[in-house]
């Protein structure tokens, strides 16, 4: 039995309206995504008018999800884009969002000028997305790249993703558990040579913002990526420290920049900027991201 | 309309008259003496060639570089010259000789080849003449828009694009899908879709096929049986290099989702669309079709690129043009130029008058060139006049 894809899609626009703002251009949006996910994962042929009985089933499972149970997108696809590569998301952990890619490709453009090994550390990974891109987008060799979480979920995903992906990498990324709040020298297997440069997208939501979140948010990703005490910056701070305390850092000053943190607005900069000053990194920049929002820290 | 003359006396049968073939000819009396000129020319630079014991370094390559610049011309030149003496031979053989059957069987078939052989020269010395546009060489983007007619022209803009990229495959450009809007419902008719085509010679092959295209049928929508007319519109546009076109950071707005909070992980957005305004010019480009929002910024910026290079080139152009005060080519975007009948199984383009009863192999882009090289002949003759007439 086959169903008609036109009447098909037609109801199921509609009932994602209300997860797009209402706007139609963007529930077809979606509703493509998810109806080219059908038939490429189909056992099946389909056609352009029609769905055998199991797909249309499959993809009106998808749009149930996604509207009543807040199910996001990027899960029921199992996969988001990021710096060219497609990353597999798996609930509870952080989908990569458009604002650190944008951050990342910042970064990629400073490295880029600067040729020269590097040993880079990403603290709290999650699905591993911002290691796995600089390790895929630095040429050849050059970096030697560890990524780090807390989350045995998330250290699966990161793995998976590594093991993936691991055709289009051009370096080595290294995936390794550590309770970073917890560990005062961000030490690896004794290894105790000093990185040239420490990115991280930790979490940053307050504690009253998180009350706030909108249940594809609140209900799917895990709230420890998520939230962080102290304002939402409680792990900048901590980061900022050991930088200060020990030397995890490389001291030889640059042109680039060598740590570079996530933030969640305009209100952590102040508290973050001190902390990192305090802490030696003089050289302290905010980056903006498309939406215009305070979005980076970066420091020399 | 002259050249249209040129083309329907070019195809003209034989007839054993010389002087009655001669007026056929793409190369006038003006532009023979121009050739003659030119291949003299080549002569003298052969010539310093061959005592370049006296002359300086830079001198001998100067002399060289306009030597080989005229070299091709020099050649299609003799062969003009050849295959004109191998005419008037044939005409001396025929008029001295009794009206033997077998005689004029004979030369007949030797016309025909000597006259095919001419055409192809003529041609190719047009091409030569012709002031060359670098933006010919290089790849393009192609836009298609459904106009007047619905749903029917949703449906003709598919196959049109279709059409585009089995003529593209054929010749090993790659096609690139930037946007697509479909057809609510179906998938199978676009409202528009802009595609990038990268290889050799794209703008130069594709350029004429800026402007309406018109379809009538019936369509499979319409119950009795009456024939509508649909448009769609087309634009080509040439695909600067980054020298070509340089944009300022600084002149560009990028507009992106923005949550009403905080973005970053309090939202999980979906909605990946990027429009790029360039503020100067006030151009817009929207893209939002790929799931990443870079690579959405990405191809708004390739189109982009594209439409500010467009706009650059229009405007030298129309500068060349007041200065000659008359139109050369076709430049218009609202002029309607091809008709799709598919009834009769026709296609007309009316910038040429030029019909062709294969419109079934033309929809394929198996007989696109059909179309694509009288119209490239037509006006490379057309700015091969107005040169000879400043």
């Amino acid at each position: 039995m086959r169903i008609n894809l036109s009447h098909l899609t037609r109801r199921l626009t509609r009932q994602l309206l209300n997860v797009c703002d209402q706007d139609m251009r963007h529930a077809q949006r979606e509703l493509h995504w998810m109806l080219s996910h059908v038939k490429d994962t189909s056992k099946k042929p389909n056609t352009t008018e029609n769905l055998t009985f199991h797909d249309a089933q499959r993809l009106a499972d998808m749009v149930k999800d996604r509207v009543e149970h807040h199910k996001p997108l990027q899960y029921i696809l199992g996969s988001q884009p990021f710096c060219d590569l497609d990353i597999v998301t798996r609930p509870p952990t952080l989908i990569p969002r458009w604002e650190t890619e944008e951050w990342v490709y910042r970064l990629l453009e400073h490295l880029k000028q600067h040729d020269g090994k590097r040993r880079i550390l990403d603290l709290c990974t999650g699905s591993g997305c911002i290691a796995l891109a600089l390790a895929q987008h630095l040429p050849q060799g050059t970096a030697d790249i560890h990524a780090v979480d807390f989350s045995p979920s998330a250290l699966s995903l990161a793995r998976l993703n590594a093991e993936l992906l691991s055709s289009q990498l051009t370096n080595v990324v290294n995936i390794e558990k550590m309770d970073v709040l917890n560990t005062n020298d961000f030490k690896l297997g004794g290894d105790a040579a000093p990185f040239d440069l420490i990115v991280s997208n930790p979490p940053y939501v307050t504690h009253a913002e998180y009350a706030e979140l909108t249940p594809d948010v609140k209900e799917w990703e895990d709230r420890a990526a998520l939230v962080a005490d102290d304002d939402g910056v409680a792990f900048h701070l901590h980061i900022a420290n050991v930088i200060g305390k020990q030397n995890v850092l490389s001291n030889t000053p640059t042109h680039w920049p060598r740590l570079v943190m996530e933030i969640g607005g305009t209100h952590q900069v102040s508290k973050i900027t001190k902390a990192l000053q305090v802490n030696g990194l003089s050289r302290v920049e905010v980056w903006k991201d498309l939406a215009g929002k305070d979005r980076a820290i970066a420091a020399g | 309309m002259i050249t249209v003359q040129v083309h329907s006396r070019l195809s003209q049968s034989y007839s054993p008259n010389r002087t009655g073939f001669a007026e056929t000819s793409l190369v006038t009396p003006k532009l023979e003496s121009k050739l003659k000129t030119l291949a003299e020319r080549h002569e003298s630079l052969i010539a310093k060639l061959n005592h370049t014991e006296s002359m300086e370094a830079s001198a001998i390559a100067s002399v060289s570089k306009e030597a080989a610049e005229l070299s091709q011309l020099t050649t299609l030149y003799g062969e003009w010259n050849r295959a004109n003496t191998d005419l008037d031979e044939l005409f001396n053989l025929l008029s001295s000789s009794s009206n033997d059957e077998d005689m004029l069987e004979m030369a007949r078939e030797e016309h025909q080849g000597l006259s095919e052989t001419l055409q192809r020269i003529e041609m190719d010395i047009v091409t030569e003449l012709v002031p060359k546009d670098s933006a010919d060489e290089g790849s393009a983007i192609l836009e298609i828009r459904a106009g007047a007619g619905g749903d029917e022209a949703a449906l003709f803009a598919a196959e049109m694009t279709k059409m585009y990229e089995r003529f593209a495959q054929e010749r090993r450009w790659k096609w690139e899908l930037l946007s697509c809007s479909e057809l609510e419902g179906t998938a199978k008719g676009f409202k528009d879709v802009t595609v990038n085509i990268a290889g050799k010679s794209v703008f130069g092959q594709l350029k004429y096929e800026s402007g309406v295209h018109r379809v009538q049928r019936v369509p499979a929508t319409e119950s009795q049986g009456r024939i509508h007319t649909s448009t769609i519109t087309v634009a080509i546009l040439p695909q600067p290099t980054e020298v070509d076109v340089q944009i300022k950071d600084a002149d560009l707005r990028i507009d992106v989702y923005r949550s009403s909070g905080a973005g970053g992980q309090h939202v999980n957005t979906t909605d990946s669309a990027v429009r790029i305004t360039h503020i100067p010019t006030g151009m817009t480009v929207a893209m939002q079709d790929e799931r990443s929002q870079h690579k959405n910024k990405l191809k708004a910026m390739k189109v982009l690129r594209a439409k500010i290079y467009e706009q650059e080139r229009l405007k030298t152009d129309l500068a060349r043009r007041d200065s000659r005060n008359k139109q050369i080519g076709s430049g218009d975007r609202s002029e309607k130029i091809r008709t799709y009948n598919f009834p009769q199984n026709r296609v007309t383009d009316h910038r040429i008058n030029l019909t062709l009863y294969e419109l079934e192999l033309i929809m394929t882009g198996q007989n696109l060139p059909n179309i694509i090289d009288r119209l490239k002949l037509h006006y490379d003759t057309e700015a091969l006049l107005a040169i000879n007439d400043e």
